[in-house]
């Protein structure tokens, strides 16, 4: 963190920097904050707010899934997922395929939530699943914080979440269970366990939460 | 000088040259110049698992021309103590610490004059940074940092990953101890997403 000299503070966190808008000491309890980005469209300052760019600043890499030597996904905080085709350059955003995962990445609005990637793994006892299953820490505008997991086949022709979003639930593992999906279980949370499970309807429910501690 | 999760030592380069000659790196009993134990506290601690809470994050001097040998200190569970060398004595310098509610920002108070039955709460402090009036040398408050910026609660989560608390008055600086989270505006025209609160895609 730095102290400006007028008081305003900057900071890190969660993989960004912040910038408080006024200075720190006139603090009501309603702090205004701005997150620092980099500029990526020259043009745009002139009719758009500065968070819209893309293209943020101290981005920092949660995850990687190497599916195989050349296939490896990527998931970043405050970022999408993204995937090489070629394990080396090509990173692409899975929901983008010909968006170059670049630091000026400027792609296209999405409904489907995938920033704060906790984890990127693949069914662990049905090899005929070709499916990637993400762990997504955020999600998207009123669900801002929501945890839930999504299943992507390999090819990002077929996304969609599973199960409810859980309020303040960050994934933390996806158990695999040799009954398919109609049993598959995944966890919820760092400080709330919230045990989900499929029914045979094919709609995700929380079952329970228990606190740890 | 040096924190420890065993104490806090004031010693000479010298003793610590010393220290390593004549007695393996052990620096004398004398250079341990006081652990801020408090009243009732400490007993229990000693029941239950301490791990770091008693660590010393973090020493800062009080004031480096009028009282230079007074200094202050984070310790990981407890906040922010002051060490009056004129009388060997530490005083707490947590009255009160208060959680904002994110989405809401309404007050969540997470300590208010006991300490024992918030051992749980936002308790992992890891620094202070003083605060002058703006381009003045003139102490105005203090920030206390958190490990943790987000605290689970009843119905959501709270800002308690930065406090900030004045000064007691302007002749004595050490911090008043109301410590206040900074949160996040609601006002999401004025204000982009919290410090600690990733901006969704648009």
């Amino acid at each position: 963190m730095l102290l400006l000299p007028d008081n305003r503070l900057i900071v890190g966190a969660s993989g960004n920097i912040f910038v408080t808008k006024d200075p720190i000491t006139n603090n009501t309890g309603t702090v205004k904050w701005q997150q620092v980005y980099t500029s990526t469209v020259a043009s745009s300052i002139l009719d758009l707010p500065e968070y819209q760019h893309r293209g943020y600043v101290n981005t920092a890499n949660k995850t990687i899934y190497p599916a195989t030597d050349n296939e490896i996904w990527i998931g970043q905080a405050d970022r999408l997922v993204f995937k090489s085709d070629d394990g080396v350059n090509g990173f692409y955003d899975i929901e983008n395929p010909a968006t170059p995962y670049t630091i000026t990445y400027t792609g296209t609005n999405s409904n489907i939530p995938k920033t704060d990637c906790w984890f990127i793994t693949n069914n662990k006892v049905d090899a005929a699943d070709q499916n990637v299953y993400i762990g997504i820490g955020e999600g998207f505008a009123t669900n801002v914080g929501n945890g839930h997991v999504m299943q992507v086949n390999k090819n990002q022709t077929n996304i969609f979440q599973l199960g409810d979003q859980i309020l303040g639930g960050d994934p933390v593992k996806i158990m695999f269970t040799k009954n398919g999906l109609s049993s598959q279980k995944y966890l919820l949370s760092n400080d709330l366990i919230t045990l989900n499970h499929r029914k045979e309807s094919g709609v995700y429910k929380a079952v329970y939460g228990r606190p740890i501690h | 000088m040096l924190g420890t999760d065993s104490g806090l030592y004031k010693f000479t380069l010298q003793q610590a040259i010393d220290a390593v000659a004549n007695s393996g790196g052990v620096l004398p009993s004398s250079t341990q110049i006081g652990w801020p134990y408090l009243s009732g506290v400490i007993d229990s601690y000693d029941t239950i698992d301490k791990g770091n809470l008693l660590a010393v994050t973090d020493i800062m001097r009080y004031n480096s021309l009028q009282a230079p040998n007074d200094f202050m200190i984070t310790i990981y569970g407890l906040g922010v103590f002051y060490w009056d060398n004129s009388t060997g004595t530490w005083q707490w310098q947590m009255n009160k610490l208060e959680g904002r509610q994110q989405g809401n920002n309404s007050t969540i108070i997470f300590y208010d004059g006991n300490l024992i039955n918030n051992l749980d709460h936002a308790n992992n402090f890891t620094r202070i940074l003083p605060v002058n009036y703006a381009g003045t040398t003139t102490r105005q408050g203090y920030l206390l940092f958190n490990e943790e910026p987000l605290k689970e609660i009843t119905n959501g989560k709270a800002y308690i990953g930065i406090f900030y608390s004045p000064v007691i008055s302007n002749v004595d600086i050490r911090p008043k101890g109301d410590w206040v989270a900074l949160s996040a505006s609601t006002n999401m025209i004025n204000n982009d997403y919290g410090w600690n609160t990733t901006r969704p895609l648009q």
